[in-house]
C-alpha cells in the first residue's frame, strides 16, 4: 500500500472532518466550445472570477475547460455560469463537477442541497440508488456531469463521505518497457494526467521495474488500444495492465 | 509633421487610451468576425499609412471604440486623432479594414448573425458590418464630400491553429452640392496561423500571423452630376499581417503590397500600405 493511501486512512479513521477535506478540492470544470484565443480565456477569467463562492479560475484554451475552484460553502448556479460563457460569445456544453452538500429527497428523487441550490442527482452503475439510499441525510462531496442541457442534474460518478467511501475507484498497474531515467517518468506521467479521469495524485511511475500505477475514479475505463497509443507516443512500448478495485479515492 | 511628432502622437493616444482592444481577431486589412461578449468594451489605436507613386505618404491615426450590446452585436464608433502626409489630405478611395474608412468619423453596428461552435476552440461564423461615416474635411479629391454608408459581410472559421475569412462589402457616398465620391467595393481574403509553441496554455503569448488578400474598385467620382472619368479604378494588394496578444493587450499590424493596379488618371498607385494597431480588452 502506498503511503499515500496510509496517510488518508489514517485521516478518515481519525474522522477528518469533510469540509476540511472540501476546502481545497471542490471544482467545476465547465467545458465551453469556441474559445480561440488568449482575450478569449480572459474575458471567461474575469466574468466568472466575480462570482461569489469562486476562488479561482483557471481557462485552458487547449482542452476548452474553464476550472472554477469553489470556496467551502459556495452555492453554485450552473445556469448562471453557463450564462456567462454565453455571454461571453462562446457555447457552454457538460461540465464536471466535484461538490460538498447535503444528500436528501424529494419527488422520489435524490438531490444534493449545497446552500439554496439543489441538484437532482441521477444514479449511475458506478453509484447506485441504493448506495445512495445508505448515505441520506448525510453531507458528502460528490462527483459527477451536469449535462450540458440540465444546469440542475448530476450524473454521479462517485460519492466520498467522512469516514467512507462509497464509490470505489480502479487500480491500474501497468507494465511498460523502455522506461529508462526520470524524463522518461515524467513524460508518462504528464501525459497520464491528461487523461480524463485519472486521478493525477496517484501516478506513480517505477522506472526500474518498468511499472505504472495509478488510481482512475469510477467509471472509467483505461482500453489497452488507449494506453498503447499513449505510450506509443511518449515513445515507449505497452505490454500490458493489471485492474483490481480500490477501497477509496486518492 | 515629423516622424517624432507622430511617434508623440501614437503614444500620447495609447497612454490616454488605457484600455484598448483588437480590431476583431487580427486580420488588419480585411474584415472578420469576432464580435466582443455582452457588455465587454475595447479599444483600438489605429496607424495607418501608405506610399505612392508619387511620392507621397499620408498617414492617419484614429481611434476606435467597441462595446458588446450582447454577445452577438456590437457597436463600434471611430474618429480620427491625427494625419499627416499630402498638404490637401488626400486618400485614396479604400478602407481600412474594422477600422473602416479611414479620415471619417464613423458609427458602425456588427451583428454575428451566425455562429457555430462543434468543438473546442473552434468556431463557425457569419458577420453584417453596417457603418455610417461622416468625413473629417468638406472637401475630398477637390470634391464636396458626402456621408457615406457601408455594407459588408464577413464569413470565416476560427481555431486553435487556423483561423480564415472572406468578406466583401460596398461603401457609398451621398451627393453633396453636385458632387459625389465614387462608391467603393471591395473584398478580402485571411488565412491565419498561430505556430504550435503559442498554443500551449502556459504560453505567456499569442501569437498569430496573416496572409492577407484585399480587392478594392473605387468607382468614379462625380462632380455636379458628370463622371470623372480620371478618377476610380481597381487594385488587388496581398501581404503578412500578425497579431501579438498578451493579457488585455494586443499588437497588431501589417504591410501590404500591390499584386495589380489599374488606377485612372486622376488616382496615384500605391507602393505598400501598412497598419499598426495597439488594443485592449477592458
Amino acid at each position: 500500500m502506498h503511503m499515500k493511501s496510509l496517510f488518508l486512512l489514517l485521516a478518515i479513521t481519525l474522522g477528518t472532518p469533510l469540509s476540511a477535506l472540501a476546502d481545497d478540492t471542490l471544482w467545476i470544470k465547465q467545458t465551453a466550445h469556441g474559445m480561440d484565443c488568449a482575450p478569449c480565456a480572459y474575458s471567461v477569467e474575469k466574468a466568472l472570477a466575480q462570482l461569489a463562492g469562486v476562488s479561482a479560475v483557471e481557462v485552458s484554451l487547449e482542452n476548452g475547460i474553464a476550472t472554477l475552484s469553489l470556496t467551502a460553502g459556495a452555492q453554485p448556479d450552473m445556469a448562471q455560469i453557463r450564462e456567462i460563457i454565453k455571454r461571453s460569445g462562446f457555447t457552454p456544453r457538460a461540465a464536471d463537477v466535484r461538490l460538498e452538500g447535503r444528500l436528501t429527497t424529494a419527488n422520489a428523487e435524490h438531490q444534493l442541497v449545497v446552500g439554496g441550490q439543489r441538484f437532482t442527482l441521477e444514479p449511475t452503475e458506478a453509484v447506485p440508488a441504493d448506495r445512495l439510499d445508505d448515505v441520506l441525510d448525510t453531507r458528502l462531496i460528490i462527483t459527477g456531469r451536469i449535462p450540458e442541457d440540465k444546469a440542475t442534474r448530476i450524473e454521479v460518478k462517485s460519492i466520498l463521505l467522512a469516514g467512507t467511501a462509497l464509490a470505489e475507484t480502479t487500480h491500474y498497474l501497468i507494465q511498460v518497457e523502455g522506461l529508462s531515467c526520470e524524463l522518461c517518468a515524467e513524460n508518462v506521467e504528464r501525459r497520464l494526467q491528461e487523461v480524463e479521469g485519472v486521478i493525477a495524485d496517484s501516478i506513480d511511475v517505477n522506472v526500474d521495474t518498468g511499472e505504472v500505477r495509478l488510481n482512475a475514479e469510477a467509471g472509467t475505463e483505461l482500453s489497452d488500444e488507449q494506453l498503447q497509443t499513449l505510450f506509443e507516443k511518449a515513445g515507449f512500448t505497452y505490454r500490458g495492465k493489471t485492474v483490481e478495485s480500490a477501497d477509496f479515492e486518492g | 509633421m515629423t516622424r517624432c511628432a507622430r511617434a508623440v502622437i501614437l503614444l500620447a493616444a495609447m497612454l490616454l487610451v488605457p484600455n484598448a482592444m483588437a480590431e476583431g481577431h487580427g486580420p488588419v486589412f480585411a474584415l472578420a468576425t469576432p464580435t466582443l461578449g455582452k457588455g465587454g468594451a475595447s479599444s483600438d489605436t489605429v496607424m495607418m499609412g501608405l506610399r505612392t507613386e508619387d511620392g507621397s505618404a499620408p498617414t492617419t491615426l484614429g481611434q476606435m471604440f467597441g462595446y458588446g450590446l450582447n454577445e452577438d452585436l456590437q457597436f463600434n464608433f471611430r474618429f480620427p486623432l491625427a494625419r499627416s502626409g499630402r498638404a490637401d489630405g488626400l486618400l485614396p478611395n479604400m478602407r481600412s479594414g474594422m477600422m473602416g474608412a479611414p479620415r471619417a468619423t464613423e458609427a458602425q453596428l456588427m451583428w454575428r448573425f451566425h455562429r457555430r461552435a462543434p468543438a473546442i476552440g473552434t468556431r463557425r461564423e457569419s458577420t453584417l458590418h453596417v457603418g455610417i461615416a461622416t468625413p473629417d474635411q468638406a472637401q475630398r479629391r477637390g470634391l464636396n464630400a458626402g456621408e457615406s454608408l457601408n455594407v459588408a459581410v464577413a464569413t470565416g472559421y476560427a481555431s486553435r491553429q487556423t483561423y480564415w475569412w472572406l468578406s466583401a462589402g460596398a461603401e457609398t457616398h451621398r451627393e453633396k452640392r453636385g458632387d459625389q465620391l465614387g462608391d467603393l467595393y471591395y473584398a478580402g481574403a485571411v488565412f491565419g496561423y498561430r505556430p504550435n509553441l503559442f498554443r500551449r496554455d502556459v504560453a505567456p503569448l499569442d501569437f498569430r500571423w496573416f496572409a492577407e488578400v484585399v480587392a478594392e474598385f473605387p468607382q468614379p467620382d462625380q462632380r455636379d452630376g458628370q463622371t470623372l472619368t480620371d478618377t476610380g479604378g481597381e487594385r488587388l494588394l496581398a501581404g503578412p499581417s500578425f497579431l501579438a496578444l498578451s493579457g488585455p493587450w494586443g499588437l497588431s499590424g501589417g504591410v501590404l503590397f500591390p499584386l495589380h493596379e489599374d488606377m485612372n488618371a486622376a488616382e496615384p498607385d500605391e507602393r505598400y500600405r501598412a497598419k499598426l494597431v495597439v488594443t485592449y480588452w477592458f
